[in-house]
């Protein structure tokens, strides 16, 4: 498993979902575990973004996969950055 | 302690640094802990940013001043936003707004006797409906009372404020004022708040409002008005004590006046939380003596007295170290049942 970073950003639309139903945020996550990735953590952010969303998933299709098929409803966009975790980042530029 | 997302991206410069001394990063770790903030994940990424950093800092300012600190290295660019854990921000969605001003009429001489003109259609006649019995125990621990006072209940149904109404004495009923939760008795939707402010006597207090939410209250103590508050900040559905908040602890302390616990039991069965119409059932109320808080220091000792006055009520196990030490260690697994000047 991988380690990917998501923003997202909500359009008018999904604002508006988010106010009628806030739950649909948890709904979401499971979506996202049905097609094979998971959500390990999730903050709501204050400036350039409106969430952002640590996920585990196997591999980079996986990824672009959930995005086009969350993208498609129109309720907001997201970005994806591959991730590692720092230490072994690190050790990456340690060995080489 | 707040949480902040940082994302960075590095200069030409500071990736020349970075792949020369990979053990910088480590040092602006330490830097960060050193202004009084923490990391607590760290990501290396592939795409707009470099880095994505989660930092937890006391406040806006400290994480500013971290900011102009590292930035002074002049090896990268960062953009810093804060962030709230899912389920606080959900919370925040679904609050409604609401009033947070007292309805101040509400001790004026009409109001008060509007209250005690409608207290049976408001108050009583539910309690005759649906506490059956309601038993009162330790009225005889006010008998000398008089004054204004904090009363505290423990708080497990909507159907706590009457109860409370009904077992005080009239001297403190009809001078009292109830602090409810402004989010859901004051919220802008509701067409009839005055009414909660008239019939049942209660002002909203801003949950988490800080020190701004004692001002009413304490300048009414100075006119002999008591206050009912439910330190829990909010009803438990276990029947268990809950921690309580420091709001009348520091209220007792500053205005100096007495605090009188009052348990509360069977409600749950009468109408719990989520439950919307009740069902008759014993109740049982038992009010305690008044506790002064005037040789208390700080108001973290004061809120554990407080909590384990209303556990012996309660005939719980008192918390904490104060608790501990008037129980003596080996008797809090076998803590009397029942205990307390109650009955």
């Amino acid at each position: 498993m991988a380690t990917y970073i998501m923003l997202s950003t909500l359009t008018d639309e999904g604002r508006k979902t988010l106010k009628e139903r806030p739950e649909r945020l948890q709904e979401v996550n499971r979506e996202i575990e049905a097609m094979g990735a998971r959500v390990t953590q999730q903050f709501a952010v204050l400036g350039g973004y409106d969430f952002i969303n640590i996920l585990d998933a196997p591999d980079n299709e996986t990824i672009a996969r959930i995005s086009v098929e969350l993208g498609s409803r129109g309720t907001g966009t997201l970005t994806t950055l591959p991730a590692m975790p720092i230490d072994q980042f690190t050790q990456m530029l340690k060995s080489r | 302690m707040q949480g902040y997302v940082v994302f960075t991206k590095l200069t030409a410069e500071g990736s020349k640094r970075l792949s020369d001394n990979p053990a910088r990063l480590q040092e602006v770790d330490r830097q960060v802990q050193r202004l009084g903030a923490r990391i607590t994940k760290q990501f290396a990424t592939i795409g707009e940013y470099d880095f994505v950093t989660f930092i937890e800092a006391p406040s806006n300012e400290a994480l500013a001043s971290i900011v102009a600190e590292v930035s002074t290295l002049g090896t990268i660019r960062q953009r810093t936003y804060p962030m709230f854990s899912l389920d606080r921000f959900t919370q925040l969605v679904k609050m409604q707004p609401y009033r947070t001003e007292p309805h101040r009429w509400q001790t004026d001489l009409w109001a008060r006797a509007a209250r005690r003109a409608g207290r049976y259609f408001a108050i009583t006649r539910h309690v005759r409906r649906y506490c059956k019995p309601l038993e009162v125990e330790g009225r005889e621990n006010l008998k000398e009372f008089r004054g204004a006072a904090i009363v505290i209940a423990n708080h497990s149904s909507h159907f706590d404020t009457p109860v409370v109404l009904s077992a005080l004495p009239e001297r403190i009923r009809g001078k009292i004022v109830i602090a409810a939760a402004a989010d859901k008795f004051y919220a802008s939707r509701r067409k009839r708040t005055w009414w909660y402010s008239l019939f049942m006597g209660t002002f909203p207090v801003h949950r988490g409002g800080g020190v701004k939410q004692l001002e009413y209250p304490l300048s009414l103590f100075k006119r002999g008005w008591s206050i009912l508050i439910y330190p829990e900040g909010g009803r438990s559905k276990t029947g268990q004590v809950q921690k309580f908040k420091a709001g009348p602890t520091i209220m007792a302390m500053q205005a100096k006046v007495p605090v009188i616990p009052l348990w509360i039991e069977g409600l749950r069965e009468v109408m719990p939380k989520g439950q919307r119409t009740p069902r008759p059932g014993h109740v049982r109320a038992r009010i305690g003596p008044p506790v002064w808080l005037n040789d208390v220091t700080s108001v973290a000792d004061g809120t554990e007295m407080l909590e384990n006055a209303m556990r012996a009520l309660a005939g719980q196990a008192p918390r904490g170290a104060l608790g501990r030490q008037a129980l003596g260690e080996a008797d809090v697994a076998a803590s009397p049942a029942g205990g307390g000047g109650g009955s």
